[in-house]
């Protein structure tokens, strides 16, 4: 065994950590050489010196104060549980009272929007319905603009139109959706849908608004008072 | 006369001690605090060299034994786990008055540090010795420990985990967490750096 293993193997050798063949290769070393002996002999006088110190005892009050930090801690853990048991017992009443608030809030947001809409609240038409949205609906329809404008011929087949109707109840603008497209068509529409045409404009939340309204109107022009309109 | 004041069953069966201090028993924790405290704080001291930061630092320990016992699940010994949690709460405390030292100015009126604060670091024990042995010890426990604070904290914790708490390596390792390889090397350099600083003492 060379010094250099032998120092590698002194902490083992100190702390009976070799087994019983490096221990015999060991102390044969230790017995030739002056140098490693020393060196051990140096780290177990530190290893008994160490092992020898005071063990320094605590101060009297340190165990009533341990308590007494304990104690403290133990009292918020308490109240951390106690609130912990509070939450559970409030959890089965969570639910509703969350459905509560939440139906409140709903009724009170709907109040407040039809009160602010300047909608009255007593409707002169019982058929309307309050806070909703209602389509037009045709009022009256006259053949006049037609009749006392120029002699345009009648459109004599049947034609389906998609209208825009303004908050005032006018057509403001409208599409044919099937039908003559020729111009004097269109021009007979234009005064008819735009001169002839009165409705009841759409409402919102009591308020009129622009909707739209698709009608299919047939016209008679044997009698030249009768229209058809369904829609 | 510790087994007249204390459960005779916790000191003899150490799942009895945790299963009571699990359910918050206060025979339990103050047994615990009995059997411990002086272990603890002398662990304490030997990583802080300093009695009263010693004493925070113990009863940090107890305060986070306490709070923690519910998570122990045997998987290392109690005394292990114990040690673990002292010797965290020791160089939590080392860090933090080393930050506070450091950054205090110094009174001229204050004591000299050898009288004031370390003044507990010369009771040594009466048992019979002459003066002047006991002078001689003082001043080896004196020189051994200022040789222990000059040594990096890691060396330090193992050293006095191993030749002052009688811990074995891998106790050691479990307690801090490391290998064995590692308790071997860092207690080599602790021994050797200590060799050199105390060759007067133990030539």
């Amino acid at each position: 065994m060379t010094c250099k293993m032998a120092l590698r193997g002194i902490q083992d050798y100190l702390d009976d950590g070799l087994s019983g063949q490096e221990t015999i290769e060991m102390d044969r070393h230790l017995e030739d050489c002056s140098s490693c002996r020393q060196a051990l002999d140096e780290f177990r006088a530190l290893q008994q010196m160490m092992r020898k110190l005071d063990r320094q005892p605590p101060p009297p009050d340190l165990e009533l104060r341990i308590r007494v930090a304990a104690s403290l801690h133990g009292e918020r853990i308490s109240l951390k549980r106690l609130v912990n048991e509070l939450g559970d017992l409030m959890n089965p009443l969570a639910i509703p009272a969350f459905s509560g608030v939440f139906l409140t809030c709903l009724t009170f947001i709907v109040l407040l929007s039809t009160l602010f809409s300047g909608a009255s609240l007593g409707s002169g038409d019982p058929d309307s319905a309050l806070g909703l949205f209602t389509e037009p609906r045709a009022r009256s329809l006259t053949m006049m603009p037609v009749v006392f404008g120029a002699d345009l011929p009648f459109v004599t087949q049947p034609v389906t139109v998609k209208t825009l109707v303004g908050e005032d109840g006018r057509v403001i603008d409208y599409t044919v959706l099937s039908g003559p497209l020729d111009e004097r068509s269109l021009e007979f529409l234009d005064r008819f849908l735009y001169f002839g045409v009165n409705m009841d404009p759409a409402t919102f939340l009591g308020r009129p608004t622009v909707g739209t309204f698709v009608m299919t109107l047939s016209f008679y022009p044997t009698t030249q008072d009768r229209i058809d309109v369904r829609g | 006369m510790l087994n007249c004041e204390i459960g005779l069953d916790f000191l003899e069966n150490e799942p009895a001690l945790v299963d009571g201090l699990q359910v918050g028993s206060q025979e339990a924790f103050e047994t615990l605090v009995r059997l411990y405290q002086a272990p603890i704080y002398n662990l304490a001291y030997r990583i802080l060299g300093d009695s009263a930061e010693a004493s925070e630092a113990t009863q940090d320990a107890f305060v986070r034994i306490y709070k923690g016992i519910g998570r122990f699940r045997g998987e290392c010994g109690l005394k292990t786990w114990i040690y673990k949690i002292a010797v965290s709460a020791s160089l939590n405390r080392r860090r933090w008055w080393k930050r506070w030292k450091d950054n205090v100015p110094i009174s001229l009126d204050s004591p000299l540090p050898s009288y004031g604060e370390s003044s507990r670091f010369l009771e040594v024990p009466d048992r019979g010795q002459s003066p002047e042995a006991a002078c001689s010890r003082r001043e080896t426990e004196h020189t051994v420990q200022r040789a222990l604070d000059a040594l990096p904290a890691e060396y330090r914790t193992v050293i006095v985990l191993r030749e002052i708490e009688g811990l074995s390596y891998e106790e050691i390792a479990e307690t801090l967490s490391i290998s064995m390889g590692t308790v071997k090397s860092r207690l080599w350099r602790a021994r050797s750096q200590l060799r050199q600083r105390l060759r007067g003492l133990i030539d």
